[in-house]
């Protein structure tokens, strides 16, 4: 009889003494257990890598001063200025529009190309501590070709990731 | 994750060590059915959080004294914004659960109570809402509005549990069981994973959880 009761307060919590302490180590516990940290970006802005190569299918860097500038139809900016010996850049695409126009002038050559990056945008939600994001898929790409001589899709998905998404390839 | 998978299997071992001790099965098989009520999802919102909770009731039989098949159905709730970005998330959805009990002490029966440990299968089909502050085109600064509709999730998961009965008075018991679970399938959507899962509690690919169950008999 004795044993029983003593079975009936640990499994039970039938005395008084241990229902508050063994409750509140069970509702302790669950708040600990629903309590797991989050790693979050710090830069939560989402960019697309593009790297350079040459026909041969060696990277390569372009020996004369680049400058990159993405055309929209709600303004143009700048995002590679007056950079030597580029090896590639990184670039974020529009959060409305389905197609990006990156128009690349090499200034000792005196030249331009233009690069069209046709996307999706995927409003992408992380977490409620680690907030929100726009993501991308890219559909289609393709250049003029003064320099260039074609653009592959290397990864479509632009996410946090970091990876290479577009590969600009150069003729000889 | 493995620690933690570690000392779960370590805490069923030592309760079925425990139980080794035995004496007579019983030979009927069929012992009566038992309907629960998880007090647990009711007070967690009053005195803990009401971020998200669930309410749930289960359906068990009892066969042997030693195997107990239990279907449990509940609801699961979120509607919340959160502090740091002002993101709110919102959901409600039905969730269900089947699964078995053992009971490790069968072999030493006690007219109190007895120590158990059992497996689930969950399963909810949900959708949900979220809206937040809108994001920012990094170029242009053209503001892009963050509202996600009807987002739908259908997720399924595993438990692995162990916990105790013990009857109070006449045909009503009491009961909690602590309980690993573990997401099957990531439940990702175009537009991102669920922040709350009804019935299984946070997005992750495992996590923890516990039910206090009043239960009658009969």
């Amino acid at each position: 009889m004795r044993g029983e009761k003593r079975w009936r307060t640990v499994l039970l919590f039938g005395k008084r003494k241990v229902v508050l302490p063994i409750s509140l180590l069970i509702i302790c516990g669950a708040v600990i257990c629903s309590c797991g940290g989050e790693d979050c970006v710090i830069n939560n802005t989402v960019t697309a890598t593009m790297t350079f190569y040459l026909s041969d299918g060696n990277a390569c860097q372009v020996n004369d001063t680049l400058t990159v500038t993405v055309v929209r139809a709600d303004g143009d900016s700048v995002v590679l200025n007056r950079k030597k010996g580029a090896t590639g850049l990184t670039f974020p695409l529009g959060y409305t529009n389905a197609c990006d126009t990156f128009i690349f002038r090499f200034a000792r050559m005196g030249v331009a190309d233009s690069v069209f990056i046709r996307h999706d945008n995927h409003p992408w939600f992380i977490s409620l501590d680690c907030g929100t994001a726009m993501f991308h898929t890219i559909t289609g790409a393709d250049c003029t070709h003064h320099l260039m001589q074609s653009v592959q899709i290397k990864d479509a998905e632009i996410n946090y990731d970091a990876k290479e998404n577009v590969q600009i390839v150069f003729g000889d | 994750m493995r620690r933690r998978t570690f000392r779960l299997f370590l805490g069923i071992s030592l309760l079925v060590s425990l139980s080794a001790r035995g004496q007579e099965v019983s030979e009927k098989l069929f012992h009566g059915v038992s309907v629960g009520m998880d007090v647990f999802g009711w007070i967690y919102p009053v005195f803990v959080s009401d971020v998200f909770y669930n309410n749930e009731v289960s359906v068990a039989l009892n066969l042997r004294n030693q195997f107990f098949p239990v279907v449990e159905a509940g609801y699961g709730h979120c509607n919340t914004t959160g502090e740091l970005y002002g993101i709110r998330y919102a959901t409600a959805a039905p969730y269900y659960r089947v699964g078995m009990d053992y009971n490790l002490q069968y072999k030493r029966h006690s007219p109190v109570g007895f120590i158990l440990c059992g497996g689930r299968l969950g399963y909810s089909s949900f959708e949900y809402d979220v809206d937040a502050p809108s994001l920012t085109d990094a170029v242009t600064g053209v503001e892009y509005p963050f509202h996600l509709r009807d987002i739908s999730c259908r997720a399924l998961w595993g438990e692995a549990l162990v916990g105790v009965r013990t009857k109070i008075w006449q045909g009503f018991s009491l009961g909690w069981s602590i309980r690993y679970r573990r997401l099957f399938n990531d439940c990702t959507s175009p537009n991102g994973n669920p922040w709350f899962i009804p019935g299984y509690g946070l997005h992750g690919m495992d996590t923890f959880g516990a039910t206090y169950q009043l239960i009658w008999n009969f």
